[in-house]
């Protein structure tokens, strides 16, 4: 499910499956040092997504690592930065940039520093929001 | 009727430890994350906001903040893990504690995750840590603070911090800030909530972990026992009863706030060394309540003891 929603961004690999466990519905990437521990824990390591139902849920590493490494962006102003962690979409006012994105393409929706703010797809001069990183809030609320 | 007399028992408690109780307002409080972004850069970005910082003289990463028009809890900064919100005082258990970049640290009572990302922020997300929670309902703020302040270096249990040895290693240091009764200055209801049993049966819990974590120390590990309550039972009279029962000896703690621990407490006189800990008395340093002290498992009563 990893590579599949990598691929909606770029055909480069950006993590090895073969690195990556798997700890119930949850992936993590780690190394040799947690192998001291004798017993299984519930997180470890770079936590890299989780499964929820049919779609992939990326953790926050995982956005920026896609953001450093590809150049498939929507850049938004202050306003649409506020919405878009708000859950909304953006709309075209907000969008002060676009980097290679066409009408239906996933694209990452990052800040005027670059920085990762989630994604979703592009649509007619607007964003459509998949995710974004308030979710951090919303789930403590949960 | 009942209520005011809970306040007036804690207060003459304080009264009989030398101090005299005022009422303090805690200053909001943040700890900049140094694994996402350096303090100039923090310091530029929170500015351009509106938002003013005053650093914490006696932290590392501390800084006091006045935020007038909006939550320092929901912006941009905050969720790429630029920051944490933390209270002054509960910063400087791990600034006692060191951790160092090759070492294998344990943190006892984890959730949510302040002192956690705290260690793995000193130890440059090198070296291993191993942080335990109980609470399953605690466990989302945890996961999610690891994530939001990218830390890699932690493996997460949801395992009571007695069974511990489940774990299957020994540790080169272990942070235990122990499940305590609190205090007034971080909890505006405490004297209404809390009674003199609550904390004798607080400091009875805290006793068993200290001897648990003693057991999972390597030979000269170093253990921070540390709580944010201000009763002499779940702190001085604890470490006196460490000093007397495990192989722990103390060592000085250099702060540059907060009194010495008390080494007489309600008649009672303790070992000497006990002043080596800290106690922080809010109306004295501003910060809501807090007590450290650090220990070394000591190799030699160990090896006299397999005699």
């Amino acid at each position: 499910m990893i590579q599949k929603f990598i691929l909606k961004f770029t055909k480069e690999k950006i993590i090895d499956e073969k690195d990556l466990v798997k700890y119930g519905n949850e992936y993590f990437l780690i190394d040799k040092r947690f192998e001291v521990l004798k017993q299984k824990p519930f997180y470890a390591g770079i936590f890299i997504g989780k499964n929820k139902g049919d779609n992939f849920i990326p953790s926050l590493w995982l956005l920026q690592e896609l953001s450093n490494k590809i150049h498939k962006k929507i850049f938004v102003n202050e306003k649409g930065e506020w919405m878009f962690i708000c859950s909304r979409d953006i709309l075209k006012e907000s969008i002060t940039k676009t980097e290679n994105v066409k009408k239906g393409d996933y694209c990452l929706v990052v800040n005027q520093y670059n920085e990762c703010l989630g994604y979703g797809i592009f649509e007619d001069n607007k964003v459509k929001r998949i995710f974004d990183i308030g979710d951090f809030l919303r789930r403590e609320r949960k | 009727m009942e209520k005011i007399m809970n306040k007036d028992f804690f207060i003459k408690r304080y009264k009989q430890l030398g101090e005299d109780f005022k009422e303090i307002k805690l200053k909001p409080s943040l700890r900049v994350n140094t694994l996402k972004i350096n303090h100039q850069e923090f310091n530029k970005r929170l500015e351009k906001i509106g938002v003013k910082l005053e650093k914490i003289k006696f932290t590392k990463d501390g800084y006091y903040f006045d935020s007038k028009k909006f939550s320092l809890g929901a912006i941009t900064e905050f969720l790429l893990g630029y920051y944490y919100l933390q209270e002054a005082a509960a910063q400087l258990s791990v600034e006692v504690l060191n951790p160092l970049e090759n070492e294998i640290v344990l943190d006892a009572c984890a959730a949510p995750g302040g002192k956690t990302t705290q260690i793995s922020q000193i130890m440059k997300n090198k070296g291993l840590v191993v942080a335990l929670e109980l609470k399953k309902h605690r466990i989302t703020s945890l996961k999610s603070s690891l994530e939001r302040l990218g830390v890699n270096n932690v493996a997460l249990y949801q395992m009571d911090a007695i069974f511990a040895d489940q774990v299957g290693i020994k540790f080169d240091k272990i942070l235990l800030d122990a499940p305590c009764s609190g205090n007034f200055a971080s909890d505006e209801h405490w004297f209404e909530k809390r009674d003199i049993n609550g904390v004798n049966k607080s400091a009875k819990t805290q006793r068993q972990l200290l001897k648990k974590m003693c057991d999972l120390l390597k030979e000269k590990g170093i253990l921070v026992y540390s709580t944010c309550s201000l009763e002499p039972e779940e702190n001085e009279l604890n470490v006196d009863w460490a000093l007397k029962n495990l192989p722990l000896k103390l060592e000085q703690i250099s702060l540059s706030i907060g009194d010495k621990g008390l080494t007489e407490v309600f008649g009672h006189k303790l070992n000497n060394d006990v002043e080596k800990c800290r106690r922080l008395w809010p109306w004295k340093t501003n910060t809501q309540g807090f007590f450290i002290a650090r220990f070394v498992k000591n190799y030699q009563s160990e090896t006299s003891s397999m005699k």
